[in-house]
């Protein structure tokens, strides 16, 4: 039943950390134009390849992408085949639900709005799988509770 | 799937959060297996009857439409 994608469950306080500071950062930059000098770089030589000769955007996707999936993949204090079983139906529903909004933002959005929500799509499997496996975990630990009393 | 996993567990009189320790799973795992909400793998039915020292038979027993 070993599961050798799963890291260690301390992992996962470095995970929210990382979404927090890199999700901020995101947002300020697709909101603000906010940019950090120090990741500013200068490729003239190959001018028009890039659209702003900035990395801030780039690194603030990769740290939230990478923040979410270290939450995803974590352990939990027991990882038993329960919590497999549930891992792999939180999956299935995030999938599903994140192809189900690409399906219905296909028939409302156009052109730039469009690219935008696929944008933000990416980012939906993994959220709908943190909200939705934890909401298992939170039903499972009342229904035990209700048991026992 | 029918299953007698509170009598053994009475039987032994131990608790699920005790039974869970023994075979390394959560309580709230034995609390789905015994309220027939979850069908545990072969390896754990055989963890069980080991600690029972009863037969995988003797815990679960299939139902018509199984």
């Amino acid at each position: 039943m070993n599961n050798n994608l799963l890291i260690s469950a301390k992992y996962k306080v470095l995970g929210w950390s990382l979404v927090i500071v890199f999700g901020v950062l995101g947002l300020l930059c697709l909101n603000y134009d906010f940019e950090l000098n120090f990741l500013a770089y200068n490729l003239n030589s190959i001018d028009g390849l890039f659209t702003n000769n900035n990395f801030t955007n780039e690194v603030a996707f990769t740290g939230t992408i990478v923040g979410f999936l270290i939450i995803v993949f974590s352990k939990q204090r027991i990882e038993d085949e329960y919590i497999s079983l549930l891992r792999l139906k939180s999956l299935q529903l995030s999938v599903f639900l994140s192809y189900l909004i690409l399906i219905v933002l296909n028939f409302c959005f156009y052109g730039l709005a469009f690219y935008d929500f696929i944008f933000y799509n990416t980012f939906t499997v993994l959220i709908v799988f943190i909200i939705t496996f934890n909401w298992k975990l939170v039903k499972l630990k009342k229904e035990g509770i209700k048991v026992e009393e | 799937m029918k299953n007698r996993l509170k009598i053994q567990r009475a039987i032994l009189n131990i608790t699920q959060a005790e039974l869970a320790e023994k075979i390394e799973v959560s309580r709230q795992t034995i609390n789905t297996i015994e309220s027939g909400k979850y069908v545990p793998s072969t390896v754990l039915a055989l963890k069980l009857a080991k600690i029972f020292n009863v037969s995988v038979e003797s815990i679960f027993e299939l139902e018509d439409g199984d």
